[in-house]
């Protein structure tokens, strides 16, 4: 099912959150460490506001509870996964970006594309 | 786990999230991931991690639950929109209070301004230099080889052989040249890097270009400008791309101007640069394993640990050892070079001494808001008849709450607006005050993230001081209504919370003071120290002679050195003259440059010795006591062997077992290593002299006629003994009798040596300075604290306190009641406070030198100061209490 059109552009952090989800189910924590990870340590999500956006994500069907369970640093924590609208979502948003990417590289924004300084 | 042993913080988040049943599951969810973030904060940042975990969660949560609790009211469906209404509603209220109650209003925004500039000023600068990653492309995986400097042939071999590095670059700092433009020569910082060095740190030109290799080649003279070095000598002229400038005689072309913003690495290029050079390879000394001369900085490959990287560096050590005998230790092991994060490395030696200070600034506004909580509650209970009546009106709880709230972090916002602007000014003075050697504080500012901060620390504060009388006036029901105004607010509780406060205050001042006193005590232990000669009318007279040169090579610069002496102590006024490559103080702090040898010790062992070059004056003109022997002379500089004079400690080292009365017995004896055991003969023995500064252990030194290395040595300073304390006249008369044997020689500035000495323990005054004003101010909080307290603590008694003289009280005996009030809340907060001031002690290790882990002295020092002070801030309240007039109150009741 396509989304309407009107939620993209995504916010940043929402999106971070779908990319972060797009691999395994996460917990919290997992989340923001590989939140951090795929922005290379530029972006350190707080919990509250993870959870803010998580929220809202949930009520929207992109986002969906995958139970308690045991987390690697020990403690039960809830698990998230995306939903298949959720993913969808995301790669609307991915496809938008690189559509932009493109643009920038007409325009030799990007390093290493042809005629690069 | 959760558990009894839960922190004060999860247990803190745990009760606000229980306050809000609609919320809970998700916000159970918050707290356990909060959980999470705050043990990998607390683990690889320690208290200041946790702490900032801490407030970066507190504010969405409090916004989150606030948000929750007003649509919880009943009545109209409340809206984002009615809330925000009804929170403005709330803080215009306390606005227009700041008219109705101008002094209570304005002694809170002046409280809150004050101490929330003083702690943003101190958290830009942690923020900066701790906190902030460098700003070089991948920082974190930027590494450095410490050990401070490293031979040109080691540099080469970790260059092909470390595999989990992506690039090694090398920089030789610490050289300076001449600049001759127009007149007087200017002595200008330089360092030589490798063409890599700018793509490394993601550096890049405002003007022309940085190096290639073809600026390697030999006979190419090319520079690149520092940007602060561009405008303040070339006056920011673009077109100085493609001139020439005179460097030790020679023209130089200038190929680029750095970028403003270019953060060039300071540990490894240190604090000023104004020119970098290409640094050759094919440079002599770079060929020989025993010139350490290079920094070293790594990028590890992506995905490569430091302990990774640390073990191949061992590996490589491990094979050189076998191959090279300047790469084994004494005893035979391989030289180690530990690895450091270039992070780590360039701010270790301020983390602890600014984490104290936050702590202080800290502490100063947790006591800033005791104390307006303390104004508040005074002022919640005149007003709580008001707030009880709206309560009686159907207002809920949570309604009052919100006001209170509201009111309170609106004045302390405001503050903190105030407060942003005054730490402007205060990073003004603190880069008055700053060590020179702090490190990146050309990053500092205050940008958004620090007024972010400001805000935030407002917002709580207004909250800490706005909770604490709100719970206990919201708490007061309707009773009040019933019982009549005059006895609201005399109950147990709200006179309990207003002692814990003050007690609270106390200790606090008390801990910063007794820190401040730690500190202290050991910076005049410090000063008081004997440096090991005499520094009274000494003064230094620098002097460079040119590039560093090879041992051996001839350029006629002992001739000059000798006529430089003959010519300054040919001065009038001038009583004695000695000159070393490098005098006492002229290098101070952790770094050991300088000629280091190793020799063959009695014992077997060998021993790293430091060489001093000094020229045969220089015991008599310092004053450095003689123990055995004889000093260097004149005629010393042929004799073979060189003859050397040992210092008490290279004596100990090298003769192991030889007791200070037979030191008489070193003389004559030979020095050298397996290769040539007679290359030195011992002629005396000297006392030990403190060369790196008053808090640095002495080193073996071994001192040796200036002609031995006096070829290759660059530069010369005399130390001349004056016969009148130096006046400008003579400073002037010194320096013209060097440019009369060369007028282009440069100079450096004539200082004292108390000076220097007083300059190497700047560090330490600055953190004893800060200290000190942040502990008085602390210490003035809390007499305010005190006295405010009393003042209104008599106000609430008047009316027993004249029934108490009515009935035969005497005016001093009221007077007691109040000061055995003021000493009990100081009695209590002093217990606290010594123990705070304690475990502070075991803080401050590494800041402070010479003392015990506890240092009495201070803390009682600390204590009779503050028992003093508070006595101070019973005397108003005191003489307002023996004032009172039995007769009148009798009548007014």
């Amino acid at each position: 099912m396509a989304p309407p059109l009107d939620d993209l552009p995504l916010r940043p952090r929402d999106y971070l959150i779908l990319l972060a989800l797009s691999g395994e189910e996460l917990h919290g924590y997992g989340m923001i460490r590989e939140i951090r990870d795929i922005s290379e340590g530029r972006v350190e999500v707080d919990p509250a506001n993870l959870y803010r956006s998580l929220r809202r994500m949930t009520r929207d069907g992109w986002v969906e509870d995958a139970g308690r369970r045991p987390s690697p640093e020990g403690p039960e924590r809830r698990f998230y996964r995306l939903s298949s609208a959720g993913r969808d979502v995301a790669r609307q948003e991915a496809q938008r970006l690189h559509r932009l990417d493109a643009v920038a590289r007409t325009r030799k924004l990007v390093p290493g594309s042809e005629g690069a300084p | 786990m959760t558990g009894s042993r839960e922190s004060w913080d999860v247990r803190f988040y745990r009760r606000l999230a229980g306050a809000v049943p609609e919320l809970r599951p998700c916000l159970d969810d918050v707290v356990e991931t909060y959980e999470d973030v705050r043990s990998e904060a607390l683990r690889t940042r320690g208290q200041l991690g946790l702490a900032l975990a801490f407030l970066r969660v507190l504010g969405p949560l409090l916004v989150a639950v606030l948000l929750t609790e007003e649509r919880r009211i009943p009545g109209v469906r409340a809206t984002a929109a009615s809330i925000a209404q009804a929170w403005w509603r709330d803080a215009r209220g306390a606005l227009r209070s700041l008219r109705r109650e101008p002094r209570f209003g304005f002694a809170v925004v002046l409280l809150v301004a004050t101490s929330i500039g003083i702690t943003t000023t101190i958290f830009s600068v942690v923020d900066a230099v701790l906190l902030r990653p460098l700003p070089y492309p991948e920082a974190d995986r930027l590494v450095l080889f410490t050990e401070p400097t490293h031979s040109g042939r080691l540099v080469e071999r970790w260059k092909s052989s470390l595999s989990r590095f992506d690039d090694l670059t090398a920089v030789w700092e610490g050289d300076a040249m001449d600049l001759v433009e127009g007149g007087r020569p200017q002595r200008v910082e330089v360092a030589r890097v490798e063409p890599s060095f700018f793509s490394f740190f993601g550096i890049r030109p405002l003007h022309g270009r940085l190096f290639g290799i073809g600026d390697l080649e030999p006979g190419t003279r090319t520079v690149v400008l520092t940007h602060g070095f561009w405008a303040e000598r070339f006056g920011a002229d673009p077109d100085i791309v493609g001139k020439t400038v005179r460097l030790d005689g020679d023209p130089w072309d200038v190929v680029g101007v750095l970028e403003p913003r270019a953060r060039l690495p300071e540990i490894v290029v240190g604090q000023r640069v104004d020119l970098l050079r290409p640094l050759d390879p094919s440079h002599p000394w770079l060929a020989q394993w025993e010139f350490s001369l290079l920094q070293v900085v790594g990028r590890l490959r992506d995905g490569a640990t430091l302990e990774g990287a640390q073990a191949e560096v061992d590996a490589v050590a491990a094979l050189l050892a076998k191959e090279v005998q300047q790469m084994r230790e004494s005893d035979g092991s391989p030289s180690r070079t530990p690895l450091a994060g270039l992070q780590e490395a360039t701010v270790e030696s301020v983390r602890e001494g600014l984490g104290l200070l936050l702590a202080a600034v800290g502490f100063m506004l947790a006591i800033a808001c005791a104390n307006i909580a303390n104004l508040v509650l005074a002022r919640g209970t005149e007003r709580e008849h008001e707030l009880a009546l709206r309560r009686a009106l159907g207002a809920s709880r949570f309604g009052l709450l919100r006001q209170l709230l509201v009111e309170s972090v609106t004045l302390s916002l405001l503050g903190g607006v105030i407060g942003v602007g005054l730490a402007r000014l205060g990073l003004l003075a603190f880069d008055v005050v700053r060590p020179e050697d702090l490190p990146r504080f050309g990053e500092v500012s205050i940008d958004p993230r620090v007024v972010v901060f400001a805000l935030g620390a407002a917002v709580v504060s207004g909250l800490a001081f706005g909770l604490v009388p709100a719970f206990g006036a919201a708490g007061a029901e309707a009773r009040a209504l019933v019982v009549g105004r005059s006895r609201v607010g005399t109950g147990r509780r709200g006179a309990r919370t207003r002692s814990a406060l003050v007690v609270v205050e106390v200790a606090l001042a008390l801990v910063l003071l007794c820190g401040a006193g730690i500190l202290g005590h050991s910076l005049l232990g410090l000063a008081r120290q004997d440096p090991g000669f005499e520094t009274e009318r000494l003064v230094r007279l620098r002097l460079w002679l040119g590039e560093l040169l090879e041992p051996g090579q001839d350029s006629g610069r002992m001739e000059l050195v000798e006529e430089v002496m003959r010519s300054v102590s040919s001065v009038p006024g001038v009583e004695s003259v000695g000159a070393a490559w490098n005098l006492p103080f002229d290098i101070t702090g952790n770094s050991r440059c300088c000629w280091a040898r190793r020799f063959d010790a009695t014992s077997g062992d060998q021993v790293r010795v430091m060489l001093s070059p000094v020229t045969p004056g220089y015991f008599g003109a310092l004053g450095i006591p003689l123990l055995a022997g004889r000093t260097l002379e004149l005629a010393d500089e042929t004799l073979e062997p060189p003859p050397i004079v040992l210092s008490r400690r290279s004596a100990a080292v090298l003769f192991p077992g030889v007791e200070d009365g037979e030191l008489f017995s070193l003389v004559g004896r030979n020095l050298g290593s397996a290769g040539d055991p007679a290359e030195y003969r011992v002629i005396g023995v000297v006392d030990d002299v403190l060369d790196f500064g008053l808090d640095q252990r002495p080193e073996p030194i071994l001192y040796l006629s200036y002609s031995r290395l006096g070829e290759g040595l660059g530069r010369l300073s005399v130390g001349v003994r004056l016969r009148e304390p130096l006046s400008a006249d003579m400073s002037e008369a010194l320096r013209a009798a060097v440019w009369s044997v060369d007028p282009e020689m440069p100079l450096g500035e004539v200082l004292p040596v108390d000076d220097m000495i007083w300059s190497s323990l700047r560090t330490r005054r600055f953190y004893s300075t800060l200290f000190g004003t942040f502990a008085a101010l602390a210490l003035a909080l809390a007499a305010l604290g005190i006295a405010s307290s009393l003042l209104y603590v008599v106000g609430r008694r008047r009316r027993e306190l004249g029934l108490r003289m009515a009935l035969g009280a005497r005016g001093g005996d009221v007077v007691r009641l109040v000061v055995r009030q003021a000493l009990g809340w100081t009695a209590l907060g002093a217990l606290l406070g010594l123990c705070g001031g304690i475990a502070l002690t075991r803080a401050l290790g590494a800041l402070v030198h010479g003392l015990g882990s506890v240092d009495p002295q201070s803390l009682v020092v600390a204590s009779v100061l503050l028992v003093t002070v508070a006595l101070a801030a019973t005397v108003v309240p005191a003489l307002a209490a023996a004032r009172t007039d039995p007769a009148r109150t009798l009548r007014s009741s």
